[in-house]
């Protein structure tokens, strides 16, 4: 008999059995549809143990990296531990370690790096440690393996009240809780020479800076193409790092959309990111796409590069909401 | 050989599955039910459809089928516009006619419960 560990218990399958089967034997209310291993309802997170072939067909690299399957179709061959997908993320007491502003109304913090994780993932972050507070979900911009700390860019909303707590009360040596790593957008080194596209507004933009940064270290080779748009030319922000990593790596190109730049913006394309995009790209078959910024944004892009030709499983999405 | 193997299985359903729905989205008669969804959750479905159409493995029961497109109040314009597009990416796919007939056929056998009839 086949052990699973769930949080604390071990529910023992019996032969033939699938994982599915046998937490909902358990009487374990776990999602599912098809029963086919091809709706994807009844996924589950693989925290230790091995996963037999077939438990993760169809998935995207990113959620094959993560340890997902899908609980239907698997049948394991020796123990496994599991829990609920995002359910294994630990919470955590982070120092502050930096802030600053870094553009209009951006707030970059730095917090020690206490946990482990892909660049392009995210934390849910509490305005402290103790149990009434404020909580709120910022990407990470950071790359573990270049960088000793955990990077969040903090957009400043007027009554935003978390963010305004950052900006004006938060201090260096504060102490939060954190809880992470969460988020399935990454890199993943597949083919190395695949053309990789990464669009973002706003800060977007933290999530995609650590996933490209995170995608040159590991050699990526292909064409990378960055996309920023922003209401007005002081919506970017990260130029002079951005510039520099162009000169630096001779696959990146970067632009940069907004409807009105100022005159001397040399740089910068007068139009919106959708067209500029489907101008720029308008084959985007075999190409790995990653969307940051708030949803309406991340939605609109994903349904036009896959109707471009990019396949589902190569899109990568993280979309922000708003919490007030 | 079943019809599932012949065609390629759960490979051709991969294969099928992106080109399917991008002409689902095209097609002006039944794109504005995927309006509001999520892409990668509608793309998971896509895919068990195709799987069973395919006479692949499904284990959905004709009252689920009734229960899940209830509330669309789906006509049967819309219904023979899934499977003009179904018919259409096996062309494309290089599926044998014969197979497509089979396949049209498998569709046309839960017509009433989608449409609630």
């Amino acid at each position: 008999m086949i052990d699973i560990k769930l949080d604390d218990n071990i529910l023992p399958l019996q032969d033939g059995e699938s994982v599915l089967e046998g937490l909902l034997r358990h009487g374990i209310e776990v999602s599912h549809g098809c029963r086919a291993g091809a709706c994807q309802a009844c996924l589950l997170q693989a925290l230790a143990g091995e996963l037999p072939r077939g438990a993760q067909a169809g998935l995207k690299s990113t959620q094959k990296s993560l340890g997902l399957f899908l609980s239907c179709q698997c049948k394991p061959t020796g123990p496994l531990e599991i829990c609920f997908s995002d359910q294994g993320a630990k919470k955590v007491s982070a120092r502050v370690i930096d802030k600053a502003l870094i553009g209009n109304n951006i707030l970059r913090v730095r917090l020690e790096k206490v946990l482990d994780f892909r660049a392009g993932q995210y934390l849910n972050i509490w305005n402290g440690e103790a149990g009434n507070t404020l909580i709120r979900s910022y990407s990470i911009a950071s790359v573990p393996q270049l960088e000793d700390f955990i990077e969040l860019h903090i957009k400043i909303i007027a009554n935003g009240r978390f963010s305004r707590w950052a900006a004006d009360a938060m201090e260096s040596g504060d102490q939060l809780m954190i809880q992470g790593p969460l988020g399935d957008c990454f890199y993943t080194p597949g083919d190395p020479q695949q053309p990789l596209l990464f669009m973002g507004i706003g800060t977007g933009l933290a999530p995609l800076y650590g996933i490209l940064r995170d995608a040159l270290q590991q050699g990526h080779e292909g064409d990378i193409s960055l996309v920023l748009g922003a209401r007005a030319e002081e919506g970017f922000y990260l130029r002079e790092a951005l510039a520099r990593l162009q000169r630096d790596y001779s696959q990146l190109k970067v632009h940069f959309v907004c409807q009105s730049p100022s005159a001397f913006a040399g740089d910068v394309d007068s139009t919106d990111i959708y067209s500029f995009v489907k101008q720029q790209f308008p084959n985007t078959k075999g190409m790995k796409v990653y969307l940051c910024g708030a949803d309406s944004f991340v939605r609109k892009m994903k349904k036009q590069v896959f109707m471009s030709g990019a396949a589902m499983n190569d899109i990568h999405a993280d979309a922000f909401f708003p919490c007030g | 050989m079943s019809l599932y193997e012949r065609i390629g299985g759960a490979a051709a359903v991969d294969a099928a599955v992106d080109v399917f729905y991008r002409k689902v989205l095209s097609d002006d008669r039944i794109s504005h039910f995927f309006d509001d969804i999520d892409m990668d959750a509608q793309a998971a479905k896509q895919k068990a459809f195709l799987t069973m159409v395919f006479g692949g493995p499904n284990h959905y029961s004709g009252r689920d089928l009734r229960e899940g497109h209830k509330h669309m109040a789906l006509t049967e314009e819309h219904f023979n516009a899934v499977i003009e597009n179904l018919a259409s990416t096996l062309q494309e796919l290089g599926v044998a006619q014969s197979d497509i007939e089979e396949i049209a056929g498998i569709a046309g056998s839960v017509k009433d419960d989608v449409l609630n009839r």
